[in-house]
């Protein structure tokens, strides 16, 4: 058996501490306070995953960034990567809140709006 | 009983929450936000987290303003944006200033949820010249995600709070070096789960028990001298080196805006600094109801969402004319905690209580007691100043002494 690993739980504000040990082929997890925390325990052990959120350019729009958010969970190393090419990123308002605005900026991750952004 | 008139002040998650319930209540409510949008310091809070209580979801910023207009649809709520409350008296009466014109209001209540603001970088004494590149976090946090622009390329985040946290993230994402945060407590400020998320996850250093003692620079922060501190808090000889950036964002604490209850009988609690209030969120100005962060802090918009929701009943009751005639028990914090909220309770209702420690807590309990009875007692696994926590208390008969709130450890 090796060693168990620690991770805290970012499902919910509590925070609990998990302690994570794989024991052949499969995770056991101690400390979880609910059974989100024992998902996300497992999913972090082998490829930890975030949600990505953060803004893109708008041109001709009454703002001149709008709010954006991945549509699926992104591989935690991925992160800045995918922070690089929402930079590069520029959408012609109006926006409506859901709208995709760039495909594939991981495979098969699209960013979307979180906000509307109208135009001038 | 017809209904009555309601006046809800700023429409972030608190305000928004408390319109909808008096509305729902049957109250006619008005609702006031300074701001062009409503939704309050959430439409700068393009991250995720929100809505997690309320919703079962975790929602960004927006996306939980959405939500709660979303449930004021088909309600009986007239929104004013753009339009400033000037003051409010006794009455209660208020007085506006908006794209409308200048209005005098005499609702039958009002409910005060006006947020707080930041403490500021000019508070702290630190020395050195005042050179750009200083911003207080959430200042930064409109910069970047509503105006779009940068802040600075290489940053030091001074106080480990949970805005801070998140702008360090953002920061990272947006391209900037941030080299640490700078905490001058043991413990961080903010949720563990934003340590993890902001800090851990790209290997930015958190310095506990340290302090920025000056900042270098003259046109443009070029710099900041960072030092240990000890247990009173006083930078540690010696300690000092030095960090070069051009960036210092500063997230030292939030305090509650109650400039408005001026006007008012209403009585400011020096520990919380938000209003003296009932367990109906009632100040002592009669009709004047507050909630939200300009009670109290909050760590979660959800909490002071249900704050909101809480006050919005509660006043559209007194608007109705449902006035209760309670005694009036005095609530005392004992040591251990800051403050303990309501400050007041109205005998025979139940209450929820809301308080911070002064320090951490390891397995402590939180007892209510009144002329040695115990009222209602509750095990935290741990309690720390950062995390608000609350408590139950059943309605209690009249005639007797304060409500006296104590923290024991270890256990009860």
């Amino acid at each position: 058996m090796r060693p168990p690993a620690e991770a805290l739980c970012i499902c919910c504000p509590t925070g609990c501490r998990l302690r994570l040990r794989r024991e052949e082929g499969s995770v056991a997890v101690e400390g979880a306070g609910c059974e989100r925390g024992r998902e996300y325990a497992q999913v972090e052990l082998v490829t930890p995953q975030r949600t990505f959120t953060g803004t893109v350019r708008v041109s001709g729009g009454r703002k001149r960034v709008v709010p954006v958010r991945c549509d699926g969970p992104v591989p935690k190393q991925a992160l800045l990567e995918v922070a690089r090419r929402a930079a590069g990123v520029c959408i012609p308002a109006p926006i409506v809140r859901g709208q995709r605005l760039a495909e594939d900026v991981l495979p098969g991750i699209a960013l979307v709006a979180t906000a509307v952004v109208d135009a001038v | 009983m017809s209904a009555g008139t309601v006046l809800v002040v700023g429409g972030g998650p608190a305000g928004l929450a408390a319109a909808a319930e008096a509305a729902r209540e049957g109250a006619r409510v008005t609702l006031v936000e300074r701001d062009t949008v409503l939704g309050g310091i959430l439409g700068q809070c393009v991250h995720d987290g929100f809505g997690i209580e309320m919703f079962g979801e975790a929602l960004t910023g927006p996306e939980y303003v959405d939500r709660m207009l979303d449930d004021l649809e088909g309600l009986d709520v007239r929104f004013m944006v753009d339009t400033m409350v000037l003051d409010l008296g006794d009455g209660p009466v208020a007085r506006i200033v908006g794209p409308e014109g200048y209005e005098v209001l005499r609702p039958e209540a009002v409910i005060v949820a006006t947020g707080c603001r930041e403490k500021s970088f000019g508070s702290l004494a630190v020395s050195g010249s005042r050179p750009a590149g200083i911003f207080t976090a959430g200042t930064a946090q409109r910069l970047v995600n509503v105006e779009g622009l940068t802040v600075g390329q290489r940053a030091v985040i001074l106080g480990s709070g949970d805005v801070g946290l998140i702008m360090a993230r953002r920061l990272v994402l947006e391209g900037a070096q941030v080299e640490c945060v700078v905490e001058r407590m043991p413990y961080p400020g903010g949720l563990p789960r934003n340590v993890s998320q902001c800090l851990n996850d790209f290997q930015i250093p958190l310095l506990l028990e340290h302090t920025v003692t000056q900042v270098l620079g003259r046109a443009r922060l070029e710099g900041v001298v960072i030092a240990e501190v000890d247990s009173r808090g006083e930078a540690v000889a010696g300690s000092e080196r030095v960090v070069a950036c051009d960036t210092l964002l500063v997230s030292v604490g939030l305090i509650p805006e109650n400039e408005l209850l001026g006007g008012t009988s209403a009585v400011l609690d020096r520990a919380s600094r938000g209003p003296v209030v009932d367990q109906m969120l009632m100040t002592l100005s009669p009709g004047v109801f507050s909630c939200g962060n300009s009670l109290q802090v909050h760590d979660l918009a959800d909490w002071a969402g249900r704050e909101g929701q809480t006050a919005g009943r509660a006043a559209a009751a007194w608007a109705r004319g449902e006035q209760e005639g309670c005694e009036r028990v005095p609530v005392m914090a004992c040591a251990g905690l800051r403050y303990v909220a309501p400050q007041v309770l109205l005998a025979g209702l139940p209450a929820t209580l809301r308080f911070r420690v002064t320090e951490p807590f390891r397995r402590p309990c939180v007892s209510v007691k009144r002329d040695g009875m115990v009222l209602a007692e509750l095990r935290f696994d741990h309690l720390a100043p950062s995390e608000l926590a609350s408590l139950e208390v059943p309605g209690f008969e009249v005639s007797g002494g304060p409500v006296e709130v104590c923290v024991d450890a270890p256990a009860c």
